[in-house]
């Protein structure tokens, strides 16, 4: 098993220089918000390959969690850092059948600006990197490494006012897919990859 | 609360039509080339009849005949052959009951002398054949795979040539029941290579995309 985390992101350190990253650049009378959220996420395919039928390769949908820090630059913005996971099973569909190949983590550190939007409602943009780290890597696109993807996406969150710090969160952002294994392979050019994520998220106030 | 420090607003209000643009630019590519990958050998047997395993019998179940570097022969031959495919159509492992194994990998006539593997020219000082029971449309019980060295022959040419003859019988188990005609290819009849050719890798990723004709045994 090849752990690309190890080597790019380690979490529990990951998180932790996050915040202290966050409380260095905080102003001083700033407020730190932390969100916390659990959903599930979605993607398109991956590779679409044909060697005698077509086939297609992909994540299917699958569990996710979240972790925002942000502190508030003025009234309006506020610059989020945020680490998500998803747990997923790469599947290849064709030849008249899905094949499940391995489970695979999808990790996306981020970086982002999110400000209110209409009502209760609030827009995020976020650029990171999208690091997928599969179970077996032997026999599939990643026997060859697991590349460290950029990756762009937008978020809304909605907040009720009654639900004392629970909201909505639906996500999407995109990448463009390749790997060493799918060049040496022939593929030629990037596969791009959208993701759709939905949180219920808890935010907390930390400051005055 | 709100503050009134602001370092650098102006600049990261930015970030959200950057993040758009990003993501229109991207979203206009199109889907990336994919590689002609036909067989480039025939991988029916003679009577055309066509196997593979399944994706639900991976892995597949090798047991070894202890003896000489036959065992070590069999485990790098697994990975190699594992190592051609992308989308883990095909997977193969050594388990310690013959009885439970699909394929069972056994070493003709006496124990080899012992020696490194080297990167001498190839020698003809071994060969293999692989056979299985076809009933009906399936194959009946294990498939057998033995591998024997000629006695005489220098001990390192003995073993290079176990380790590439290994290497193509089991490339039989996995179903390529043909042979190429290119001798750069591992599945050439008389092979002189140590691991799968371009070619090779063509032939057995279209045969795994290939309707069987043929079930494999029972468990
Ligand atoms: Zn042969």
């Amino acid at each position: 098993m090849k752990t690309v985390l190890a080597k790019v992101f380690r979490i529990p350190g990951g998180i932790g220089a996050t915040v202290a990253l966050l409380l260095l650049v905080q102003p001083a009378h700033a407020q730190l918000m932390v969100e916390v959220g659990g959903g599930v996420t979605a993607s398109t395919r991956l590779v679409r390959d044909s060697i005698v039928t077509p086939i297609d390769v992909g994540v299917d949908p699958g569990f996710a969690a979240s972790f925002r820090v942000g502190t508030q630059l003025d009234s309006a913005n506020t610059l989020q850092l945020g680490l998500s996971l998803s747990r997923n099973t790469l599947t290849r569909d064709g030849g008249g059948g899905s094949t499940e190949i391995t489970s695979i983590n999808v990790w996306f550190p981020s970086v982002g600006l999110k400000r209110p939007f209409i009502g209760p409602t609030a827009i995020r943009g976020m650029i990171g990197a999208l690091i997928y780290d599969p179970e077996e890597t032997v026999g599939t696109p990643f026997r060859d490494g697991s590349p460290v993807l950029a990756a762009a996406g937008l978020g809304l969150t909605y907040t009720p006012g009654f639900t004392n710090g629970l909201s909505l969160d639906l996500a999407w952002d995109l990448h463009r897919f390749n790997t060493s294994a799918l060049r040496l392979e022939g593929f030629g050019g990037d596969q791009i990859v959208h993701r759709i994520t939905l949180l219920l998220q808890l935010g907390i106030k930390n400051g005055n | 609360m709100a503050t009134k420090y602001s370092p650098t607003p102006r600049r990261l209000r930015g970030a959200v039509p950057v993040v758009l643009a990003l993501a229109f630019g991207a979203a206009g590519c199109s889907d990336p080339q994919v590689p002609a990958r036909a067989a480039t050998y025939q991988f029916a047997d003679g009577f055309g009849e066509v196997f593979r395993w399944p994706h639900d019998r991976s892995p597949v179940r090798f047991w070894v005949e202890e003896r000489g570097a036959l065992p070590s022969y069999v485990a790098a031959s697994l990975d190699l052959w594992e190592r051609q495919f992308l989308y883990g159509e095909w997977s193969g492992t050594v388990v310690d009951d013959s009885t439970q194994a699909d394929v069972i990998v056994l070493l003709g006539g006496g124990t080899p002398p012992p020696s490194p593997l080297t990167s001498d020219p190839p020698v003809r000082a071994c060969f293999g054949e692989t056979n299985g029971t076809v009933v009906g449309d399936a194959i009946e019980g294990a498939i057998t795979t033995t591998v024997f060295w000629s006695v005489g022959a220098a001990a390192t040419d003995i073993a290079n040539c176990l380790s590439r003859v290994t290497a193509h019988e089991i490339g039989h188990t996995l179903g390529l029941l043909g042979h190429s005609p290119d001798p750069d290819d591992l599945m050439f009849t008389n092979p002189t290579v140590r691991s799968p050719s371009q070619a090779d890798k063509n032939t057995v990723q279209t045969l795994y995309d290939t309707v069987p004709s043929l079930a494999p045994p029972a468990r």
